[in-house]
Order: structure tokens, then sequence, then C-alpha cells
């Protein structure tokens, strides 16, 4: 009877204990343009617990009942504060005015300021969009790949290029998602440019650690990129003019709150001169590239909300009728946001994304096209949980069904070329996940998360067997066809990831991170550089997926109220199976691709410190990375350990931005990097008066140290069209210099002989010296 | 690399944004010393050459030092072919021997100091050319040489052309080498396939043959059928020497020959056709 009346005392006071705790849910949005402010933060300035809104901009916090002082902040917005007595679940729509534009917006990073100490997360990065466009860029192209390289941990692969690496990973290990499509070649031109149009893109975010669990598919890190939502009240639009290419950017309410969109387009035309050429077939030729981008957002209820977007890009290169090339990608995603209750928040997004690229020879008797595709659709469920103000938990799963074409050579029947197709292969690639972001009060915080992920090649398909009797020369042995739809291998691995924070006291904390990834769809690439035949095959019976376990430490402070940042990260990763090519492998147009790779362990550590100042006129950052990158292929190098090709043992960034008046801002980068190891002969020999190199170790040597410096300015024109008082017309110059002081950085080093001669030398390939630009840009 | 030709105007493409620059590369290993070995027998009664040399430094600004005082023999066929050394380094097939298709050679060389080396191919069977012609470009100023052949079916076709012009065998250098396989060509009646360009100034820098500028080329065509191994020699050769610094480079990395113990360089059986002579009356 004791213990029966205890028991009602207490459900009694759980009752009570739970009515007085409530919700208060609601969105912030933009009040100039309506857009969701992600990561807008939601602080009750007495307790100092806090939220961040979501993609949508959509937040949840419960309390206890109480009355509060609760402030919304953004940067660029001015901060509101209100007074909630809070005695039951509240809905809040809170619109934030944008700060003027000399006081606050000149913060480049995105996060808000307490974030770097406060967030569980570390070796994450977010950068908006407004940041990365005052970084003086290439040719006057705002690119957010070349961006990203300024990070510490992030090392360009070479000059001008696209491409990086993350953390000792290759460039082969790098996710890039637009709206949640795979974009599965980032890169135009011969990889000088990348595909994402500034004024398409809100924010990218890069993971090269404490990749949270509802990430996966690349063993490096993770590049999150997100087009902008178009502008719900109104019709505006902007666009630049520059050296190379123009853009054009327009959005607009679909129906005035239930609504908007958002179309983008960019085309380069340096073929626009070629007519000026005197040979008819120069004239002829193409060469450009073309990126749309569109947005829709459209608000069916209360609950229910569609977003879908699309992307599609591509290169045109021919040269007289002689040879034509193109390559692109086309993505397309559908999201269904559905909110279910106040703490739950669903999405269902399908995606479809296409990168293929062909080569041919448009007529005569020997034409032929060669295609070389990867296809994806992609079906995923995730879901966000606040399940109180202590812990948010995500979870949800997927699958994606790949088809990768290696090579389809079409040919008419007038061509002596034969029309040959090798095999296509398909997979399912499956993922569930589960985290959970603790909040354990005091100075711990804690996100665990576990993702399952299954990878299953599927009929139909065709496995060779090689024989590897000879290490350097696999040869084709056997081989085993499934029917269609037949599963005929299954990996799977759990891919734990593990984040805490300790707070040492209001201004610095640090930091502890474990993860592991795997990585199943593996890319043909044994250069270091970005090359626009981005081909892909599928983790076999031959090829093992790539798996890799990461730990980092990290030490975050700021400095005089907040103004300065600093951060220190250590990582030490190592991985497995990571995928190499034997020598002058062929990796274009083979159907026995996996027969030239070799795999082998990999480990990789480094240091990374930053410094940021995010207030004043002055902001920007100093970064600096000291790292090394080795591997070990027991059939590459003699089964010596080598130094991984893209090494850099020192890399240094300097970036800044300086707002000098209401007219002028102006922007400067620096960057050093050691040189990156090659290869060089040990002696040479003649055959065919040819003098051909004879190499010994692989990667002992290093190129010359790399750095650069771009400078740029912007100027704000004076003469704003106005309309019944509003601004409708803004329009700015931009000019910079890319490798300001023109210095030849070593982009390859070849050992020759001189021509005619007995002699032999030494010879540095490099890219562009100075580099002048000016673009137009304009907004209405 | 077989497909080098379609990535060639990728490369012109390049060549017009990289600029290349000599520097001052020091080289802390140069420890290789070892036989080298260029050495070709065909079914053509001619002269065949053994060339012996050993390697050098990089750096070494003289010729690669002849290696004097070896025995050379090809043996195959029940056939014994004996080199003399002419010159230093040097050894020629003074009798003019000729070896027959489908049948297995094996070059025996024992130097001077007691070291033996061996190497064996088996000669491939034989194209003949049908007809050739050319086709002028003027914006690059190039005349591409067309062949009609038969391409025998069945995969492992590689061939070589040996082009002359004037009378002067011109592709003995390699980076004016000639090459294709059959990889998308098999069986296929090759109705007017460019094998060679003749170009008659540099284009974008990308000048695999020596420009001429003469009013008439008489020009003169053989078909080397080589087998897949020598074909991957000259191509990885190419790459190693010719195409090195561009984005789609893989590393660095040594050709493989076919010479035993350690030796560098290749003994290639060949089988060459007829030659196809025809003049060419230039545009300019």
């Amino acid at each position: 009877m004791k213990n029966t009346f205890l028991l009602f005392l207490l459900i009694a006071f759980m009752q009570l204990h739970a009515q007085k705790k409530f919700t208060i849910s609601g969105s912030v949005l933009g009040n100039d343009n309506g857009i969701p402010l992600v990561g807008a933060s939601i602080i009750d300035l007495k307790q100092g617990a806090g939220v961040s809104a979501n993609i949508n901009g959509k937040f949840s916090i419960t309390l206890p009942a109480d009355t509060y002082n609760i402030q919304i902040s953004f940067i660029g917005y001015q901060a509101q504060q209100y007074r909630i007595v809070l005695d039951a679940d509240t809905s809040l729509l809170i619109s934030l005015k944008p700060t003027s534009t000399q006081v606050e917006e000149v913060k480049i990073i995105g996060e808000r300021k307490i974030d770097n100490v406060n967030n569980t997360s570390m070796g994450s990065t977010i950068l908006k969009m407004e940041s990365i466009k005052k970084i003086p860029s290439f040719m006057g192209e705002i690119d957010l790949l070349k961006t990203i390289q300024l990070l510490p941990g992030v090392q360009g692969s070479g000059e001008g290029q696209t491409g990086y690496n993350v953390r000792g990973g290759g460039i082969d290990q790098n996710l890039v998602l637009l709206d949640d499509a795979p974009i599965y070649n980032p890169s135009h031109f011969l990889g000088f440019f990348s595909v994402f149009n500034a004024d398409a893109i809100s924010e990218l975010e890069l993971f090269k650690g404490g990749i949270p669990a509802r990430y996966g598919g690349r063993l490096a890190s993770i590049l999150d990129v997100k087009m902008k939502e178009g502008n719900p009240e109104r019709f505006s639009g902007s666009g630049g003019i520059g050296l190379i290419s123009s853009r054009l950017y327009l959005d607009g309410p679909i129906k005035k709150g239930k609504g908007s969109f958002m179309i983008a387009g960019r085309r380069t035309y340096a073929d626009a001169f070629l007519f000026l050429a005197p040979e008819e077939d120069i004239r002829d030729s193409k060469l450009f590239f073309y990126d749309f981008n569109a947005k829709a957002d459209y608000k069916i209820n209360e609950k229910n909300s569609l977003y879908l977007s699309a992307y599609l890009g591509r290169d045109v290169l021919s040269l007289s009728d002689q040879i034509l090339v193109n390559w692109g990608n086309a993505t397309t995603t559908l999201r269904w946001n559905r909110i279910f209750s106040e703490k739950l928040i669903g999405n269902l997004t399908g995606i479809v994304s296409n990168f293929d690229y062909k080569i041919g020879i448009p007529d005569g008797s020997q034409e032929f096209t060669t295609t070389t595709q990867i296809l994806d659709y992609h079906l995923k469920a995730d879901f966000n949980y606040y399940l109180n103000e202590n812990h948010t938990v995500q979870f949800g799963a997927g699958s994606i069904f790949h088809t990768f074409r290696p090579a389809e050579i079409e040919a008419s029947p007038e061509s002596f070329v034969n029309s040959i197709t090798f095999p296509e292969s398909y997979a399912l690639e499956h993922h569930a996940y589960i985290s959970d972001a603790m909040d354990w009060g005091g100075a711990w915080s804690i996100e665990a998360g576990l993702r399952l992920s299954v990878f299953q090649n599927i009929g139909s398909g065709t496995v060779y067997s090689y024989d590897k009797s000879d290490p350097q020369d696999y040869v084709v042995q056997d081989s085993v066809t499934y029917g269609s739809g037949e599963v005929y291998n299954t990996f799977a691995n759990l891919e734990p990831r593990l984040s805490v924070r300790y707070l040492l006291n209001e201004f610095s904390s640090v930091k502890a991170n474990y993860q592991r990834t795997a990585q199943y769809i593996q890319q043909a690439v044994n250069s270091t550089s970005s090359s626009p035949f981005n081909t892909y095959f599928a983790s076999s019976p031959n090829v093992k997926p790539q798996l890799s376990d990461q730990i980092s430490v990290g030490y975050f402070r700021n400095f005089n109220n907040n103004r300065y940042e600093f951060s220190a990260e250590a990582y030490y990763k190592t991985m497995q199976n990571v995928i190499d090519f034997k020598d002058h492998a062929e990796i274009f147009f083979n159907e026995y691709v996996e027969g030239e790779v070799r795999t082998g362990d990999a480990e990789a550590y480094g240091l990374e410190l930053m410094l940021q100042r995010v207030k004043g006129k002055l902001n920007g950052w100093v970064s600096y990375t000291l790292s090394r990158a080795e591997r070990t292929i027991p059939e590459i190098n003699n089964g010596q350990r080598f130094l991984a090709p893209y090494n850099r043992t020192h890399d240094i960034s300097v970036v800044a931005n300086y707002e000098f008046s209401d007219r002028w801002q102006f922007g400067l980068v620096w960057v050093y990097a050691s040189g990156r190891p090659i290869t060089v002969p040990s002696g040479k020999f003649e055959y065919r008066n040819t003098y051909i190199p004879v190499y010994s170790d692989r990667n002992t040597e290093q190129m010359p140290s790399y750095h650069r410096l771009d400078l740029s300015a912007t100027y704000f024109l004076k003469d704003k069209l106005r309309f019944n008082g509003k601004v409708k017309w803004e329009s700015s110059l931009n000019f910079s210099i890319f490798n300001a002081y023109n210095r030849h950085n070593a982009f390859a080093i070849n050992f020759k002989r001189r021509e005619g001669t007995q002699t032999t030398f030494a010879e540095m390939t490099y890219f562009f010296g100075l580099v002048p630009a000016i673009t137009y840009n304009f907004k209405f | 690399m077989k497909k080098l030709k379609s990535y060639s105007w990728l490369l012109l493409l390049f060549a017009l944004l990289a600029c290349t620059k000599e520097i001052d590369f020091e080289l802390s290993d140069e420890s290789t010393n070892r036989l080298v070995v260029e050495a070709n027998f065909t079914n053509a009664a001619r002269q065949h050459e053994v060339k012996l040399t050993r390697t050098s430094t990089f750096y070494e600004p003289n010729e690669t030092p002849a290696e004097t005082g070896a025995r050379v023999t090809i043996v195959g066929n029940n056939q014994t072919v004996l080199f003399d050394e002419v010159r230093p380094g040097v050894y020629l097939n003074l009798g003019m021997d000729s070896g027959q298709i489908g049948q297995t050679y094996t070059l025996q060389i024992e130097l001077a100091n007691g070291e033996r080396y061996t190497a064996s191919e088996t000669m491939m069977r034989n194209t003949v050319i049908d007809s050739m012609s050319y086709e002028y470009f003027s914006f690059a100023s190039l005349y591409n040489v067309n062949i009609w052949t038969q391409e025998p079916a069945g995969k492992g076709d590689s061939y070589l052309w040996n082009v002359y012009i004037n009378g002067n065998w011109i592709n003995d250098t390699l980076r004016y080498s000639s090459f294709q396989n059959d990889d998308f060509v098999d069986g296929s009646y090759v109705n007017g396939g460019t094998i060679y360009q003749i170009r008659e100034r540099s284009f974008l820098d990308y000048s695999f043959n020596p420009p001429l500028k003469l009013d008439s080329i008489r020009v003169g065509v053989e078909t080397v059928n080589v087998s897949q191994n020598f074909f991957e020699f000259v191509v990885t050769a190419l790459l190693e020497t010719e195409f090195r610094g561009t984005p789609f480079d893989g590393p660095p990395a040594n050709i493989r020959g076919n010479i035993s113990d350690g030796a560098l360089g290749y003994f290639s059986v060949t089988s060459v056709s007829n030659r196809y002579e025809f003049t060419i009356l230039t545009e300019h």
C-alpha cells in the first residue's frame, strides 16, 4: 500500500513537472526577402540555452514554464528580443531586419560568433556566398571551390585548379553535394573553374572531420552546397558581365506567401571572338561552358512544403570539324518537407544526378562518339526530432541506384571505327543513421551518431578474375556474368561518429572527435589534378571499399569581445584500401579498369591553426596547416611507403577584406604551400634517338614552393536608380588581379632533351602569370 | 594511352594556356648504371642493327657510353643471325638475314665482362597497304596522311608506321612515331585512317613532326606490325618524354622493356609491309 502511494505521488509529480514545460517553435525569416535564415540562433538570455534554426529556418525549443527573454539573431540582421510568458506552447513567426551595410555585414564567416566555441562539431566550416564574393577571384569568376582551398586542412590540387585534397585525402575522396545531389565533376574547362554559379548559391558547409551521421559515401570530406531560394516578397534580379562570362539571376514569388522561384544562368564566351579568326576551320570551333540553376519552393499548407531544384551545366569544345568533346552534370532534387509536430520535422527527398562525357569525331570515315556516364537515382528520408532542450535526434534512411557506363562507342556504318559497348554495371547503396546531439548541461555536450552503409553490386553485370602473378600487369583470366537484378556482392559497414565538447569558460572550449567513413564509389584518377573526364567505378569483388578512421582534437577560443576567433585542430587518420593505379595505367575507355587498380593503406596527420577577425572594417583570417600524408601500396614503389603526391608540409593562407568607404572595398589573398613531392630521374637511357628517364624511388624530391598574391577592389557606383524612393538598380565594378607579383608557380617539372643536342635539362610547366580582370555587377 | 590521339585536341588547348621555362633542378641520386639494348629483327632482308649502350647520369652532356666488345646473336627458326661490331656499341647483321612470321627469335648478348642477357619475341602477322591519300588543313598548315588497308579480324594487332620523307626515315626518333592498335577498329576495312601528319609549321607548340616547307614531298610509308608489348613500350616511352606536364599525367614510372637481368631497352621482332610511295604537291 505504501508503495502504491509513493508511486502515485511520483506519477503526480511527473505530471506536474511535465505540465510545466512548453515548446516555443517557429520560423525565422529575413524581412528583406523572406528567405529562411538557416542557422539563426534562438537563445534564452537567462539560462543561456539555445537552438539554431534548421534548413527551413524553423526551430523548436522546450523550456519549463516561466518568463523568458528570448533573443533571435543572425549575422547581417538586427538581433531581436522577445519577452515571453511561457504558459502554453508558443509559435512565433520572426522576421529580422537586415543591418545597414556598413555595420555587421562585414563578417566573413557566417557562423554565430560564439558557435565556434559552443558548437559540438569541429572540422567543419560554413561559408556564406556573400563572404566568398568578397575574396579576389580568378578572371573575375567567383569560385567557391577555390575559396575552400583557403581553409586550413584543404589544399588545392594545382595552379588554378578546382580539385582539392582534404586532410591527406585524395581528390577522389570528396563528395560534393548541390541541394543533396552529388556533383560527379564539379569543374569546368580543364579544372580552372567550378560549376557553381555564385549568383545561384546561398551557402556551403565543408566537413573535413566530425562528419555528421547523415552524411556518408566519401572518405575525406563532404561539401554541402545549397542553392538560393527565391525572394517570396517581390521580383528581383542580379547579374554580371565579366571578361569570360556573363550571368543573370532572377527570382520572385510564385504566389505571394505560398512560394518562390529562382533561375540563374551563366555562359562563357571565349569563342564569341572566334569569328574574327582568318581561317574558316577556326571560326567553326567551339569553346564554352554554361550553367543553369533553378529552384522553386511551394508551401502547400502550414505543415507541408515542396522544394524543387535543378542544375544543368556543360562544357563544349570542338576544333573545326575535327573533334568534338563535351561533358557536364545534370541534377534534379525534389524535397517534401513536412512538419509532423512542433518536435518532429521530416524531409522526403528524391534525387537524380547524371554526369557524362563524350568524345568524338563528327564525320568522315573515322566518325565515332564515345560516351562515359554515371547516373544515380536516390531516395531518402531524414527526420529531426527535438526530444527536449537537451536532445536533438536526427535519423533517416535512403537508397541510391547507381548506373556506371564505362564507355560506349557509337560509329556509323560508314565509319571504320567499330561500335563497341563495354558492359554497364549497377549497384545499390543503402544507408540508415541515427544521431543524438546531447547537451549535458554545464560544460559538456556530445553528439553521437551511427551510420550503417550497405553496398550491393547488382546484375546484370560481369565480374572478371585476374591472374596477378605479374604485379605490374594483371591479366584477365575468367569472367562470370550475372543476370538482371541479381545481387552478386554485398559490403556492409558500421560508421560510428562521435563528437564531444567541453567548455573551459565562456570564451574557450576543447573538443574531440572520432569518425569512421566508408567509400564505395571509386574514381579512376591517377593524376594530381582535376580532368574533365571523371570516370567512376563501383567497389566490387575486385575492389574493396575504402575505409577511414580519423581522430581529431581541437582548442577553440574567442578574444577581445569575440572580435577574434582562434582554433587549433590536430588530426590523425588511417585509411584502408585506398585506390592507386599501376604504372602507366589505362584508366579511360578500359573495360578492365579494375585490373589497373592497386590498393593499399594510407596514413595522414596534421595540425591546423586559424585566427579570424570577424568584426570591424578589416576582417579575414590567417591559417596555417602542418601536415603529412603517406601511402603504402604493395605493388607500387616496391611496397615501400611513399609520400602521397599531394603531400604539402606547410600551407599558409591569408585572407583579408577591408571596407574602406561606402564606395570602396578591398580584398587580398596570399597563399603559400610547400612544393608537392615528385619523382625524378636517377639516370637516363637512349632508345631511338630519345633520352628516356630512369626513375628510382617514388616522390622523393620536392617541387619549388607555391605562393601567390591576389588583390581585388570593388567600387560601388554612385548612381542608384530610385523609384518611389526605393532603390531599383545598384551596380558595382570589381577589379581583380590574380597572381599580383607574377610568380611562375610550377605545375609540373619535366626532364627533357634539348632537341638536336646531347644535352638535357629540367623544365617546369606553369600556368597563369599576372591575370587582371574586371567585372560589372548589378542588382535590381 | 593507346587513345593518346583522343586527348590531343585537349592537349592543344592545354598547350595554349601553359608556359614552360627551364629551371635548375639538382638530382641527388644518380646511381643507375645498366645495359641498354636497342635491337630489331624483321621479315625483310636488311642489315638489322643491335645497339648496346649504358645508362648515364641524367645531366651528362655527352653521348651515352657505348658497350663494346660484346658477342651478339639472334637465334630462332633453326637460324643463327650473327652480328659484327662496326662502330663502338653498334652491331650489324652484315649477312642481311630475315625472319619468318609466326616464328620466335631470341637475342643473346654476352658482354666482355661475361654478363649474359637475353630477350625473345614472336613475329606478328603482316598487313598490306592498299592505297594512301592526303588532305590539307590550312588552319594548322598540315597534311593528314591517310591509309587504306584491311585490318585483320582478331584483336591484338598493333602498328607502327615507318614514314620516309624524300627517302629519309624521319620517325627513327620516338617523338615522330606514328602508332595505333586495333582496339577500336578490329576487323574493319580502314578507308582513310590518318596515320601521320606532316606539318609546314609548328602549331600551338605540340608539333610532333618536324615542320617541313617544301614544294613537293615524296612520302613513303611502311606498316610495321609489332607485338602488343613493344607497342606499350613505345607509347609509354612517349608518355614519359613527350606528354609530361599535362593535367592527365599519371605519376612518372619506368617503362618496361623485354631484356632479361635488369637491362633496359627492347628487342623487337616485327613484320614490315611493302613500302607505299606517293607525292604531295604542297599548297602554299
